[in-house]
């Protein structure tokens, strides 16, 4: 309820701030993203039994391949994976995989805006730590919010990972009233909308953002997943010619 | 059949290595030679037979874990569907030759000579891990004489590493079969399971 009243707020106050201009009218849009994705990245390390045995092929057997999203989904998060392998010729493997989500909404036909709220949904989130648990209620376990610079190679095509003028996420979970998370995001899409920073859409990341110098010997992992992905913009109608009038 | 012989041959004759090992010394120099190198052929020679057919065998199990990698995620998606997902491995082990790279040096600690076929190898390797950190590890290794080669025989070690690519495989085929019979009410759940099995628990009690 407190959410909802400060995107409710803020809308008022950016109308309130937009009916000083001369001429037009203040209108409010609900934006649905253009697209979104998951990427992941995993660094990994194995001993030299596991090398010997597999002397190529790429075969690192450790975990089954990473979290994938649906339609419409983003996630952030990580997992660590480190097996000890079995004696007398331990095959050791250590691995920790990195998610970010990338959201982008077309903006191609406003000119200036006067408030934008990014506002989604906490679908699902996992907590590992030994064991594997669905969190209930869901809780949104990114710590950043960044504007994309674009994409980088991977093995699976162009994939989402970096990130510049990051400001923290919320704390959010999930619940019945949805959206159920949402942020003040004027600043990144007037920086888009003018054309002072090319739009790749935001990026979702942490808690984990960086990989450590050594890779952790545990098992724990937070990953989320997001839906529902709104852009809500109000802006004045002669300010923004191509936009809905 | 006689040219069937006139194959394995070549085969073998392609197998051996460079420089034969009439001793454990001599064995470890030839796998410090290839490593360096970046001889895949004679690091592989310098294996025992069993050895070089359970590395087959383990190629195998990686081909069949990655069919059934690739099952899963096709079965996950035509179920839930899917949204584009880049994936981007940090350490790439592109190429075995890229695998030989990342031994710095083996060094034969001391020989335990079981009989005049058999001996215990304490070796000592130096591995290049995580972010070009060097790591030394000493284990005891079994050698095999084979018409007076000294071989390696890892055949032990690679029956290990077989048996866990087959029990991946298994919880892959496992997960995706659950989703092709309606197991799971969404998406989340079968992703819940994989990851059960991943960690080698039960993937059961998110079904619906």
């Amino acid at each position: 309820m407190k959410r909802s009243f400060g995107v409710a707020f803020s809308a008022m106050a950016a109308a309130f701030l937009l009916s000083g201009c001369p001429q037009g009218t203040i209108k409010s849009i609900t934006l649905s993203p253009s697209q979104t994705n998951g990427t992941s990245q995993y660094w990994y390390s194995q001993n030299a039994y596991c090398d010997v045995s597999l002397p190529g092929q790429g075969l690192f057997t450790n975990g089954l391949g990473p979290q994938t999203t649906g339609p419409g989904e983003a996630y952030s998060g990580f997992e660590d994976i480190y097996n000890r392998g079995a004696d007398p010729f331990p095959c050791i493997e250590q691995q920790q995989t990195l998610y970010r989500g990338q959201v982008f909404f077309d903006l191609s036909r406003f000119d200036s805006i006067g408030s934008a709220t990014l506002s989604f949904n906490v679908e699902n989130s996992l907590a590992e730590n030994g064991g594997v648990n669905p969190q209930i209620p869901a809780v949104s376990n990114a710590t950043t919010l960044g504007m994309s610079t674009g994409t980088i190679d991977t093995s699976n095509g162009p994939g989402y990972w970096n990130y510049d003028n990051d400001v923290p996420m919320p704390s959010c979970s999930g619940g019945l009233i949805q959206p159920n998370c949402s942020i003040e995001v004027i600043s990144q899409v007037q920086s888009w909308v003018g054309h002072a920073h090319l739009n790749f859409g935001f990026v979702i990341a942490g808690p984990i953002l960086n990989f450590p110098n050594d890779l952790p010997s545990d098992n724990n992992g937070n990953v989320t997943w997001y839906n529902n992905f709104q852009l809500v913009i109000v802006y004045n109608t002669t300010q923004n010619p191509r936009a809905p009038q | 059949m006689m040219r069937m012989f006139v194959l394995l041959a070549a085969v073998i004759a392609l197998a051996r290595p460079a420089v034969a090992a009439s001793t454990p010394a001599e064995l470890v120099q030839e796998l410090n030679r290839a490593a360096h190198s970046g001889d895949v052929d004679a690091f592989t020679a310098a294996m025992s037979a069993a050895s070089r057919q359970a590395m087959a065998d383990a190629e195998a199990a990686g081909a069949k874990l990655a069919a059934a990698r690739n099952d899963f995620l096709l079965t996950l998606a035509t179920r839930f569907g899917s949204a584009p997902t880049g994936s981007i491995a940090r350490v790439p082990i592109a190429d075995r030759k890229a695998l030989l790279s990342r031994f710095a040096n083996i060094e034969l600690v001391s020989v335990d000579n079981q009989s005049a076929d058999h001996a215990q190898l304490h070796l000592k390797t130096v591995t290049k891990g995580f972010g070009d950190r060097t790591v030394a590890t000493e284990d005891t290794l079994p050698a095999v004489n084979e018409g007076g080669d000294w071989k390696l025989d890892l055949t032990g070690v690679t029956q290990s590493v077989i048996g866990t690519a087959a029990q991946r495989t298994a919880a892959l085929t496992q997960v995706a079969q659950a989703i092709r019979a309606n197991a799971f009410k969404d998406r989340f759940s079968a992703q819940v399971a994989l990851s059960k099995a991943r960690r080698g628990l039960a993937p059961g009690g998110t079904s619906r």
